[in-house]
């Protein structure tokens, strides 16, 4: 057997398991739910296999569904902004805190919310927030409010909590790109005259760039697609793209529609990740 | 002369743990000044005092005559080699290069010409467009220096920069650097861990030891007089040998050790008993045949034990009738060694090439080869 031939068959061996993973849980699935997408379902519950737009249609002209997408893109471009904006200082300091007994307790506090049920961190919210939760007591007891805020519902409370379990996902791509610089950089910058703000702009952020596309990306991927954490802390009203598929297939049962709204789902996070790619990359290229 | 940057009575402290202690030093105008010493010496803190990376315990640190303790890296205009080459990686050569200029705010026709400037100095011309990931580690070299230079500093400063590279670059670069630096006529302070490196490029180098500095001199001072039996050995490949002073006629000094007297030359007051240190260099000595040749001072009869062939020299291990050993080092330009295992041989020296230091074999235990 030739040398090319071996090597090209130790790549298909070592990438094989992963492939067929793929297909069998993404691939094949998403076929058969696009396929389901086209099919329609009458108001007497049948549904008709036949190929039909009736469920693009649908989405297209009922304002429930634009409200949807409206919702979940204003918790995304919140969320990744309040991600990037807390996450990225509190990731610098981390990776440049002398400390390494420090340093480890840090990382293990930023993916503590990784460790805790979604149920108990998403209760957690509920017990701080609601009326009569710890933040309303505290404000009432100093006598800063009369009555109890109503936070618990609210698109705040969303936003917080959402935030809070997707912080890792946003330093932990962050802090590997900054782990990842060479120190004599910054203080490169700094013996040619640099201020530390100049070195930071000029030469640590544009050098991190690729760590936060990363986690920016995951970031959007996961609010775009997020689901029991708003429905726990806000209710199933809350107008919100995976609440709304959720409500759609297992309320009212409507498989197809649910399949074609999840297949728009999947093509809309694409698209919004693919231009926040773009747009980080031109940002990064004019700031150079 | 001026002072570009000095030192005064500058300790240094990590936490707990003290890494210099009471460094004075003075670095003239467009000197090209070594620091050398084995790792943990001390000499890279030193740089990264004067850069400014660092803040000193106590003492104060000068630049251009001015006390700059307080003053922040980024307002010191020292410009800094690093050992990795530290360059931008995002940014092609032109932008490393330019990256100073851009901070200094001058304009882009001053800072194009500049930039050209430099790069024409490290014989980087053309290479403006080039990101940094396909240049070879010795172009990336020398755009470091072009880097550093361009800002036109008052220092410049480098961190081992030749380590990075191969011998034969190594040894290339070495040449280019000191062409460079005549060329320029900067103040540079040059830290490395390599002899012979230290030996070619400086008008003076310092040898640092524990945090202390050892001796500061030209090249040809330390290596003729070293004053402390760790510069001795660091410098060269010095054979040790321990003895007594027994008589001094002036400078003429004669020791005795085991049951030879060695004659050497020394300026320092040694009392006739008190417990020397014999420096000689393995390449100052010279092999006879017997019988030893009647004019020399320093004659020793012994056999050669072993033979180590280096090419255009042999490295002689010679052992004498009382045990004591001295390694010889012969040039051979032949090609051939002139001794081979075995054979009888007189060992010779002149009291001038011969070092004598205060210190018993006691005081130097674990320094000595």
């Amino acid at each position: 057997m030739s040398r090319r031939r071996r090597q090209r068959l130790a790549v298909g061996g070592l990438l094989a398991p992963a492939v067929i993973l793929l297909v069998l849980v993404f691939v094949l699935p998403s076929v058969d739910l696009f396929r389901l997408s086209l099919a329609w379902m009458d108001s007497q519950r049948s549904i008709h296999p036949d190929v039909s737009f009736s469920n693009y249609r649908e989405f297209a002209v009922n304002p429930y569904f634009h409200r949807m997408v409206w919702g979940s893109l204003k918790l995304t471009v919140w969320v990744a902004c309040l991600c990037l904006l807390l996450g990225y200082p509190a990731t610098y300091y981390m990776v440049h805190i002398g400390s390494t007994t420090y340093r480890t307790i840090l990382y293990a506090i930023v993916v503590s919310p990784l460790l805790i049920s979604v149920i108990v961190r998403t209760y957690g919210w509920v017990v701080l927030l609601a009326n009569n939760g710890v933040v309303n007591g505290t404000l009432l007891a100093l006598g800063l409010v009369d009555r109890p805020i109503r936070m618990l519902g609210t698109f705040g409370s969303v936003i917080v909590a959402t935030v809070h379990v997707l912080l890792p996902f946003m330093m932990l791509p962050i802090a590997s790109a900054l782990q990842g610089l060479d120190p004599a950089l910054e203080r490169a910058a700094q013996s040619l005259g640099a201020t530390p703000l100049q070195t930071f702009w000029r030469v640590t952020l544009p050098l991190s760039m690729p760590g936060v596309l990363a986690g920016t990306s995951l970031v959007i991927a996961l609010t775009l697609g997020i689901f029991i954490t708003p429905l726990l802390v806000a209710g199933p009203l809350q107008p919100l793209f995976a609440i709304g598929i959720y409500y759609v297939t297992l309320s009212q049962l409507n498989f197809p529609l649910g399949a074609a709204l999840s297949f728009i789902l999947l093509v809309f996070t694409l698209a919004v990740i693919g231009l926040v790619g773009r747009l980080l990359g031109i940002i990064n290229r004019n700031v150079v | 002369m001026d002072i570009d940057v000095q030192l005064r009575e500058v300790s240094m402290h990590y936490g707990a743990t003290p890494v210099l202690h009471d460094v004075a030093l003075d670095v003239y105008k467009g000197e090209f000044l070594s620091l050398l010493g084995p790792s943990g010496c001390g000499k890279t803190t030193t740089l990264n005092l004067i850069a400014g990376f660092l803040m000193p315990t106590r003492g104060t640190v000068s630049l251009g005559g001015r006390v700059v303790n307080d003053v922040p890296p980024y307002r010191r205009n020292t410009g800094m080699v690093f050992q990795s080459y530290a360059l931008f990686p995002h940014m092609n050569v032109f932008h490393n290069v330019a990256f100073g200029l851009k901070i200094r705010r001058l304009n882009s026709r001053e800072i194009a010409r500049r930039v050209e400037q430099a790069l024409t100095l490290v014989q980087l011309e053309g290479f403006s467009t080039r990101p940094i990931r396909e240049l070879s580690g010795g172009q990336q070299q020398r755009v470091a220096i072009a880097r550093a230079l361009a800002i036109d500093p008052l220092v410049l400063l480098m961190d081992e920069p030749l380590s990075n590279l191969d011998a034969q670059l190594r040894r290339q670069m070495r040449v280019e650097l000191r062409r460079l630096q005549r060329q320029v006529g900067i103040t540079t302070i040059f830290v490395t861990h390599d002899q012979e490196e230290a030996l070619t490029l400086s008008d003076r180098l310092v040898v640092m030891n524990g945090g202390r500095i050892e001796q500061v001199g030209t090249p040809v001072e330390l290596y003729r007089k070293p004053r402390t039996p760790f510069v001795a050995q660091f410098l060269g490949h010095p054979n040790f040998l321990f003895g007594e002073v027994v008589e001094r006629r002036g400078a003429d000094t004669a020791v005795r050790v085991g049951r030879q007297v060695i004659w050497a030359t020394s300026d320092d007051p040694l009392a006739v008993g008190s417990p020397v240190a014999v420096v000689l260099r393995a390449e100052s000595a010279t092999l006879h045949s017997p019988p030893p040749p009647p004019d020399r001072v320093n004659a020793l009869p012994g056999t050669i034990d072993y033979t180590i062939y280096l090419g255009t020299t042999a490295e002689y291990e010679v052992r004498f009738a009382d045990g004591g050993r001295l390694r010889v080092v012969e040039q051979i330009a032949s090609g051939i060694p002139s001794y081979s295992d075995g054979d009888a041989v007189v060992v010779s020296w002149s009291p001038e090439d011969t070092i004598v230091l205060a210190g018993s074999r006691e005081s130097m235990a674990g320094m000595v080869l």
